[in-house]
């Protein structure tokens, strides 16, 4: 056998190995499960701090009226559920039909069904006033559709205690048919590569723009009022050049890098703190607390069910250790389950 | 015995299959979202029409957070209303009371959007069609125009602005007029907007007392449906 045929046997062997990881197992469902979760308890607390005022924003009482979402929403190619009436009791109907779906997707109950209820209810609400909606609400929206191909209720879930439950009683596992862990695979990675290309073409308006480039974008993002939310705070930190300039351009480096927090555990072990750092001090700071919320929640789309499990390993570890301090516990290290798949 | 492998053989077949398939529809996705939200090029030019049907409007984005400028200016929403030729007292301060809600609240809601985003979005509206091409070429002078342009000016420009645009001037109005409502306790017949712009000190004078610099931009007055109201 010559060279160049064993190169391209092992190209074909790759590409093969390739297509089995997509359809043998379904990948990341503790990574998937844990942004469901994230997901639910953001639009949970969103639509709970926004109750007293939600018939402003998409109620009977709004000033972006029914006439005009009317005029933005079929016609403008934006379905939504508030089409069928303009009024305050079927605005409310709707907002609590949806903090109801959120509950339920975060407890991972009938997980199929209630992804694509919750998507469908969520969508409508961001249609019915697009001037209440910001770049967080558009991503977790995009997820979601990717989500209703996927297996979110792996872990963590009532769905999982469900089927923990039928083994127990001596029951089969459901088979998993091939197309569904397809559709989960691909809707992982659809979710990962959508986070790539926000940070991407993020960075790449940013280092077009001169404010980036000669390091003072920060002071004019802290200081204009929409932003202000802590002026003390931003009056102190735009004392400090090194601060305001060092933080400018680690913002568009850690954007424009974060792909290849995929390639590299070590390049991982860097970017991810420093983006979700970076969520958090923009979600207090700039007073985006949901925008800060869905942003940090799909940035776990960075961690592999390895990284996840790690960290449970540490966790409980921890726990055991401080646990340990009490009397009547002895120290225990929980080692994580081992997976079987068939 | 080969019967159970070759079994499993064409099983894997079949599954690989479905995986080629997936491969095949998540290269085009990526390939057209990423065009649809990168900086403008030949290739997204050439592909726009595709990529915007296939995006819209289920993976509608953009990324532009901040970028290529951030925002370095203060905006605000000032509001007044007359009802039967009665003037309904001064210009209401609609972004204040926003801001306010916001300030030193660790978890705002969402109602201060409602205002801000108007305000913003009749600016670039208007932004984005004195810029047009196709405006410039016939309005020279476009960015002269004030913030309300007028029915010839939109007429040269392409439809999807002209029509962003109007519904960005609609939403202005019904927040003016619930502004003057929630205010005066009367509905408006006819309101007028005033965007402020404040330009606090640009990065080398931050140490600077003063507030910066403060502009003023109204529209005429306008009826409930957003046209001028005749003189």
């Amino acid at each position: 056998m010559t060279f160049s045929n064993t190169r391209r046997l092992d190209r074909r062997a790759l590409g093969m190995a390739g297509l089995d990881w997509l359809s043998q197992r379904r990948h990341g469902t503790r990574v998937i499960s844990l942004v469901r979760i994230g997901y639910g308890v953001t639009t949970i607390f969103l639509l709970l701090i926004n109750l007293p005022v939600r018939q402003q924003i998409w109620g009977a009482e709004a000033a972006y009226t029914w006439d005009l979402f009317m005029q933005t929403s079929l016609a403008g190619g934006q379905p939504s559920l508030y089409v069928l009436s303009s009024s305050a009791v079927y605005a409310d109907i709707l907002y609590f039909a949806l903090l109801t779906a959120a509950i339920l997707f975060t407890l991972g109950w009938h997980t199929r069904t209630i992804t694509v209820i919750f998507f469908v209810l969520l969508w409508s609400l961001h249609a019915r006033n697009p001037l209440a909606t910001n770049g967080g609400d558009n991503l977790a929206r995009i997820i979601l559709v990717y989500l209703v191909f996927a297996q979110v209720g792996a872990h963590w879930s009532l769905d999982s205690l469900r089927t923990r439950r039928r083994l127990a009683s001596g029951r089969p596992r459901r088979r998993e048919r091939v197309i569904g862990t397809v559709a989960h695979n691909a809707a992982l990675i659809a979710c990962v590569a959508q986070v790539c290309v926000l940070y991407a073409t993020s960075s790449l308006f940013k280092v077009q723009g001169e404010m980036w480039q000669n390091g003072t974008a920060l002071y004019y993002i802290l200081r204009t009022a929409d932003y202000n939310n802590w002026p003390e705070v931003a009056a102190f930190v735009y004392q400090w050049p090194i601060v305001v300039v060092g933080a400018t351009y680690a913002a568009v480096f850690v954007q424009l890098c974060l792909p290849f927090a995929l390639v590299n555990r070590w390049a991982k072990a860097v970017l991810l703190p420093l983006v979700l750092g970076m969520h958090v001090a923009i979600g207090i700071l700039m007073g985006l607390p949901f925008f800060s919320l869905y942003m940090v929640v799909t940035d776990l789309f960075l961690l592999t069910d390895r990284d996840v499990r790690l960290a449970k390993v540490y966790v409980t570890g921890y726990l055991a250790r401080f646990g340990a301090s009490r009397p009547g516990r002895m120290p225990s290290l929980v080692a994580p389950e081992l997976v079987t798949d068939k | 015995m080969s019967q159970p492998s070759q079994k499993a053989n064409s099983s894997r077949t079949g599954s690989r299959i479905a995986a080629v398939g997936a491969v095949c529809v998540l290269s085009l996705h990526f390939g057209l979202t990423f065009l649809h939200v990168a900086p403008a090029n030949p290739l997204s030019q050439q592909l726009a029409l595709a990529t915007g049907l296939w995006m819209s409007p289920l993976f509608d984005q953009n990324w532009e957070l901040f970028a290529p400028d951030p925002v370095s200016r203060d905006t605000g929403l000032l509001v007044r209303g007359t009802a039967g030729g009665d003037e309904l007292g001064g210009f209401v301060d609609l972004s204040t009371a926003m801001l306010e809600r916001k300030l030193h609240n660790l978890v705002p809601d969402n109602l201060h959007y409602t205002v801000s985003s108007a305000t913003h979005n009749l600016l670039s509206a208007r932004q984005d069609l004195i810029r047009n091409e196709a405006v410039l070429a016939e309005f020279p002078n476009a960015a002269d125009s004030g913030l309300f342009l007028s029915e010839d000016l939109l007429d040269a420009g392409p439809e999807p602005l002209r029509t962003a645009y109007k519904r960005t001037v609609d939403a202005v109005v019904q927040l003016a007029i619930k502004g003057v409502r929630d205010e005066t306790g009367v509905t408006p017949d006819a309101v007028q907007v005033r965007i402020v712009t404040h330009e606090f000190p640009r990065w080398s004078k931050r140490d600077d007392a003063g507030v910066g610099e403060v502009f003023y931009s109204d529209t005429p007055w306008l009826t409930a449906t957003g046209e001028e109201l005749p003189l």
